[in-house]
C-alpha cells in the first residue's frame, strides 16, 4: 500500500483533538497529558486556526533508560489545527485541568445560524 | 504435536502483535500526544526486572523500581472523580489498572472527535512483588500509583536497583 504524499513524521503530529459546536461557541479539547501551563503556548492564528505548542517534560528521578517500563512520549510537539468556522481571537476562554487543554472560543458573528421559520403551509400556494 | 510449548509462544507472539496493531488506533490519544505506538527498544541495565505486559491494549504506562517502591505512571487525561478509575493487584506482581473516560461536552455537536473516551483497561506484570497497598496521586492528567515493596531493596529475581533518592515534594 502506497500514499498520496508523505505525510509529516508522526512525532510531530501533536495531541489529539475534538471540536464541538455549541451554540455560538465554538470548543477545541486537546489531550496533553503530563503538559503543565508553563510548558505550554497556544495561538490563534488569523481566525481559523489554532496553534498547539509544547513540550511534554521528563520528570521521573531516574534516567529513561533504568525505567521498567517506558511507553509516555516525552518531548516537544506542535500542531496546527483547521476551524471549520471563523472565530473571535479576542474572546478565547483557555483552561487546563488534568491533562485536558479546553480553548473556549466565540464563533464570529458573520458564521452563526440564523433562526429562520418554515413557511406557512399554503402561503405559497396562494401567492403563486 | 511434540512441539507444542513453541506452538503456543508463537501464538503468543501473533496476539501480541495482534493487539499492538490494534490499540496504534485506539492509544493513540492516551498521552502520546498523537504519535502512534511504537515499540522501543529496551536497554540493559535499568533499575528492576522488566516489567511485561501481554499486549497493549490500553492506557500507555510508565514503570520504575526503587529500592522502596514500585512507581507506575498510567496516562489517563480527562478523569473528573476517583470513581472512574479502579486499581486492583491480582497478585503481588500483577496490576489491573480500569477506567472509564468521560465524555467532556455530551450535549455538544463534535465536528471532529480523536480524543479517546470510554472504558479501558490494562493488565501488566510489575518489575517486582509489592504489598496490596499504594498511594495514589492524580496531577495533569496523570495517575501515579506507588506501592511498597514487598522485600524492598534486595536484588532478588534478578532485580537490579539503583539507588534513588526519595522525591521530595
Amino acid at each position: 500500500m502506497t500514499t498520496m504524499h508523505e505525510g509529516p513524521p508522526p512525532e510531530r503530529a501533536g495531541p489529539p483533538v475534538d471540536l464541538v459546536r455549541r451554540g455560538d461557541r465554538l470548543i477545541l479539547l486537546a489531550a496533553v497529558p503530563g503538559v503543565r501551563p508553563s510548558d505550554l503556548w497556544v495561538s490563534i492564528v488569523g481566525d481559523r486556526q489554532v496553534l498547539l505548542e509544547g513540550t511534554v517534560a521528563y520528570r521521573h528521578p531516574l534516567p529513561r533508560e533504568s525505567l521498567a517500563l517506558g511507553e509516555r512520549t516525552y518531548g516537544p510537539f506542535s500542531r496546527t489545527v483547521h476551524l471549520p468556522l471563523p472565530v473571535d481571537a479576542g474572546q478565547v476562554a483557555v483552561s487546563l485541568q488534568d491533562g485536558v487543554l479546553t480553548l473556549d472560543m466565540r464563533v464570529r458573528a458573520e458564521a452563526v445560524h440564523l433562526h429562520w421559520q418554515p413557511r406557512e403551509a399554503g402561503r405559497l400556494e396562494r401567492h403563486g | 504435536m511434540n512441539d507444542t510449548g513453541s506452538a503456543i509462544e508463537r501464538i503468543a507472539e501473533q496476539l501480541e502483535a495482534l493487539g499492538e496493531a490494534i490499540s496504534a488506533d485506539l492509544w493513540r490519544e492516551l498521552g502520546r500526544a498523537g504519535t502512534p505506538p511504537k515499540k522501543v527498544p529496551q536497554p540493559r541495565g535499568r533499575a528492576g526486572g522488566a516489567a511485561r505486559t501481554a499486549a497493549r491494549t490500553g492506557p500507555p504506562l510508565d514503570i520504575y523500581v526503587t529500592p522502596h517502591e514500585v512507581v507506575v505512571e498510567a496516562v489517563l487525561p480527562g478523569l473528573t472523580s476517583p470513581q472512574q478509575v479502579s486499581v486492583s493487584l491480582v497478585g503481588p506482581t500483577e496490576l489491573l489498572i480500569e477506567a472509564y473516560l468521560p465524555d467532556r461536552l455530551p450535549d455538544g455537536l463534535y465536528l471532529q472527535r480523536e480524543r479517546f473516551t470510554g472504558y479501558c483497561s490494562r493488565l501488566v506484570t510489575l518489575p517486582a512483588p509489592v504489598r496490596p497497598a499504594a498511594a495514589a496521586s492524580y496531577e495533569d492528567g496523570l495517575l501515579a500509583l506507588r506501592f511498597q515493596r514487598a522485600s524492598p531493596g534486595t536484588g532478588s529475581d534478578g532485580v537490579a536497583v539503583l539507588h534513588v533518592p526519595d522525591k521530595v515534594g
